[in-house]
């Protein structure tokens, strides 16, 4: 705690004052003209990623740092409401949202007019306007095997001919001139999106940033190689400097018109009132400039905060005993600082799945569902949460996350820690333990449970959690460590026994409970888990609406998979992010990467910045 | 002496071949298939078949291996799977960063060590010579990363001497601002094994006849010690900066750079293609 105490006493008792009168400044900033960019270039935020860059083609990235900048820079059809919970999905770069037609199946967007993308050397000095034809450019990019796009799986079976476009330009190439029967613009602002059938969650694909508009002639003039350092789109930000993996600098986009700040918060949400009462009416973007450094060490990316060196922070887990006390409240010290905090469940899921084709725990037979049953009973999830996790999770009940929608308040699961509980099923159905009280399998045969797991630090204490809570039941157990895309491959192939899987930023119920729908095996039902009732029932969550229908098919397949035991649950993070005084309106969306341009600077009067 | 370079250059062969053949089949077997990872999660084995063969991995090894040959032949190493850029640039826009630090160390490195050798060389034996011995044997038992995070945390963040991490545009701003810190923590590190390693190689010299000549000459022992005995020193101390691939070691590795947020050699480069 010295460092925290030193924190107090040198580094910020002397900015009091000076915020004290920033506070009375920013009361008198002046409201935004429509139409022009009101970011003010003296507004810098300095920020860190806790991990390198890829680059900035959002075709071309999957991983989350690339993505938050490539949020700022290109702006998608739709977006989520800034404030909203549940999240909505409004307009961006479309008018309006799209309109929906044959049963679900055809998206018509009309595209906002007036957007230009920001200025660079391709246009020849031209402004260029965004068309509905930069949208299927950037979509077909996804197809063309040259881009490698990540994000092809996501695309392939919901937008109608994507494959089969796909493997024609594996074997002829690319035509981008070629009418796509999925994708194409019948005017110059008219977009239209084809579905194979009709699909509840479709639009939150569309919020990406890799669904965003780019031209055509940008990528051209680049090549695929110069396209990842050459961003260029219609977004509040544009890129300023790169250095790779150590530096991204972003100045706001002056072709960018700018919006009001007007978001209703969550009546229930103190800190969101408080925010939406400050900034309701400001023209944005205010921020003028973004330095995110890349500071992989913790311990340098909290120094670096507490440093004031970078005016926001996400904690990193390690360290976030430097924020909070036991109660999980902002340390007083900080507090005493003016240091905002702002806490957060994530949209994400851990669990541990279980391989139904696996010899020794795999099978639908009584004696091996209720062995996996027992492993799942027997595993002390609490734990992990307080000793891996640190209180920085909250424990799942079931798949989807409480931030998302279709979360389930009212739904308790069946699986409750109890070793006396697994230890009786063990027993029941013949697994006797031996002299030294290890179990065998009821025909007799030594039963080693194996589990695979990465050689992540958090893994390897959770491998030592695993060990003793098998241990307590009797079942040997064999961890095996392996490289991510050797695990990828061998998931795939079924060949996995267990491993434990996150997902995060996962959006959408379907999408999480498709991860055991019997046609995913092969792509992401690593459990390979095989149940007509449960795809049945998974057909049916496709296309209804919401209402009480679908929470009690959503309450159904909750209910398959805890009876065969598929998946042993584990938790959903809390994420803990925190801010310097002079940041005003550092929140986090749940499903929003980038909220730069929702947030401002207060001005110093002591000219810090 | 043209037949002593070609020598020598046809002795290399062999060992490229070596290296080629053993870099190669290290990140086929050992790094896994990055078709799985770059289609990630979600994809099914026709996406994942694409992707292998846009990266050229549904070719024969042998195939492989020679445009892995090509490449290495050329100096040409295309490009970076998971970015597309070409991999020369990528290396071309960090390789600065790591001579800002590296070159500074160690001629800083090499001046302070030889200095102290000799001039502990020239007191050899006394309390002085001993003392530093035992603390520079301590010193080398401490851990990289305690010099690196307890360096970090007391003379960037409490004492504020330099910044906590960082790096700039200009060289001179880095070299002013930005380096000091890892080549201060560079020097620490490195100082104790090699004015060790130093010290040895001047007092094999010293006993020399030469010395004991030039001694009997009537040369002041400053001129003796740091012109004559030096000298010959140098010659082993050479060698051991050649032949120790660890003295810039502390530098290259990830932890130091990490901590600094020093740019370093991205990671694609580290893959083939």
């Amino acid at each position: 705690m010295l460092c925290l105490d030193f924190f107090a006493v040198h580094h910020v008792a002397p900015r009091k004052w000076a915020l004290a009168l920033a506070c009375i400044a920013s009361l008198f900033l002046g409201s935004a003209q429509a139409g022009a960019n009101p970011a003010d270039p003296n507004k810098v935020l300095r920020m860190a990623f806790p991990a390198a860059e890829t680059g900035f083609d959002p075709v071309r990235v999957s991983d989350l740092y690339s993505n938050i900048v490539n949020s700022g820079i290109f702006q998608p059809l739709v977006n989520y409401n800034w404030m909203a919970r549940p999240s909505t999905i409004v307009a961006d770069a479309a008018e309006a949202l799209p309109e929906v037609t044959e049963d679900g199946k055809l998206y018509t967007f009309k595209i906002r007019k007036g957007l230009y993308f920001s200025a660079d050397p391709a246009f020849k000095g031209q402004k260029r306007e965004l068309t509905a034809q930069d949208f299927v450019y950037t979509l077909l990019r996804h197809i063309d095997p040259k881009n490698k796009s990540p994000r092809v799986a996501d695309l392939d079976d919901k937008i109608e001919g994507f494959a089969a476009a796909r493997r024609q330009a594996a074997k002829e190439g690319m035509n981008y001139e070629q009418r796509h029967p999925g994708i194409y613009a019948s005017d110059r602002y008219t977009l239209h999106i084809r579905l194979t059938r009709a699909d509840r969650n479709f639009l939150t694909l569309l919020t990406n940033p890799y669904a965003g508009g780019m031209a055509r002639e940008v990528v051209e003039a680049y090549g695929s190689e110069g396209t990842m350092a050459h961003p260029v789109g219609t977004g509040p930000y544009v890129l300023d400097s790169w250095v790779r993996g150590s530096k991204i600098t972003l100045r706001a986009n002056p072709t960018y018109p700018g919006f009001t700040w007007d978001f209703k918060p969550d009546p229930q949400h103190a800190q969101d009132i408080a925010i939406a009462a400050r900034l309701q009416g400001r023209g944005m973007p205010q921020i003028g400039r973004v330095e995110i450094s890349i500071i992989e060490e913790p311990q340098s990316m909290w120094l670096a905060f507490s440093g004031k060196e970078i005016d926001i922070v996400e904690m990193p887990p390690s360290f976030i005993e430097k924020a909070l006390d036991r109660e999980n409240r902002l340390q007083p010290v900080l507090g005493n600082a003016g240091v905002q905090m702002y806490r957060t469940v994530e949209p994400d899921i851990v669990y541990q799945f279980f391989n139904l084709r696996d010899p020794v725990i795999g099978g639908y037979t009584p004696e091996k569902i209720a062995l996996r049953r027992a492993i799942i009973l027997g595993y002390d999830v609490d734990e992990e949460i307080r000793v891996v996790r640190k209180g920085q999770a909250i424990r799942a009940q079931q798949m989807v996350s409480p931030v998302i929608p279709g979360h389930d308040t009212d739904y308790r699961s069946i699986v409750r820690f109890s070793p006396l509980q697994a230890n009786a099923l063990l027993d029941q159905f013949g697994y006797k333990k031996d002299a030294r009280g290890y179990r065998s399998h009821p025909d007799g045969k030594p039963l080693v449970f194996t589990m695979h797991s990465s050689t992540s630090s958090v893994d390897r204490e959770r491998d030592e959690l695993w060990k003793k809570s098998m241990d307590r039941l009797g079942i040997r157990l064999q961890v095996k460590k392996d490289k991510f895309a050797e695990m990828l491959k061998q998931g795939k192939a079924c060949s996995l026994s267990s491993w434990g899987l996150g997902w995060i930023g996962a959006s959408e119920a379907e999408f999480v409970m498709g991860l055991l729908s019997s046609k995913a095996i092969g792509q992401s039902n690593y459990a390979c888990f095989e149940n007509a009732e449960y795809d049945r029932e998974f057909e049916r969550l496709r296309i209804l609406p919401d209402g009480p229908e679908r929470t009690q098919v959503l309450r159904n397949l909750y209910r398959i998979m805890e009876v065969y035991g598929v998946l042993g649950l584990s938790s959903t993070r809390i994420r803990t992010r925190l801010s310097h005084t002079h940041v005003d309106g550092y929140r986090a969306h749940p499903l929003v990467t980038n909220g730069w341009q929702f947030m401002d600077i207060r001005p110093s009067a002591g000219g810090e910045k | 002496m043209h037949a002593y370079v070609a020598r020598r250059l046809w002795q290399m062969l062999p060992t490229m071949a070596g290296v080629i053949l053993l870099v190669f089949f290290l990140f086929n077997w050992v790094g896994g298939d990055p078709a799985y990872v770059l289609a990630g999660l979600m994809s099914n084995q026709e996406q994942i078949d694409s992707i292998r063969t846009a990266l050229g991995l549904n070719e024969p090894l042998y195939v492989q291996l020679w445009i892995f040959v090509k490449q290495v032949a050329t100096f040409d190493f295309g490009a970076s799977w998971t970015t597309g850029e070409p991999v020369a640039q990528l290396f071309a826009s960090r390789l600065p960063a790591s001579l800002t630090l590296m070159l500074p160390l160690l001629v800083i490195e090499t001046v302070v060590c030889l200095v102290l050798a000799v001039g502990l060389s020239w007191v050899r034996g006394s309390r002085l010579d001993r003392g530093v011995m035992v603390f520079f044997t301590l010193l080398m038992s401490v851990s990289i990363l305690v010099f690196i995070i307890v360096g970090q945390y007391l003379l960037a963040y409490r004492w504020g001497l330099f910044p906590v991490q960082g790096w700039g545009d200009g060289l001179w701003k880095n070299l002013s601002t930005y380096a000091p810190l890892p080549i201060l923590l560079g020097l620490l590190v490195g100082v104790a094994p090699h004015t060790r390693l130093f010290r040895t190689f001047v007092l094999d010299e010293v006993d020399q006849d030469y010395v004991r000549t030039a001694r009997a000459k009537g040369l002041s022992e400053a001129r003796v010690m740091f012109v004559h005995v030096l000298r010959n020193a140098l010659i082993p101390a050479w060698w051991a900066w050649r032949r120790t691939p660890d003295f810039s070691a502390p530098l290259c590795s990830t932890r130091w750079t990490r901590t600094m947020c020093v740019p370093r050699a991205p990671k694609a480069c580290q893959r083939r293609g």
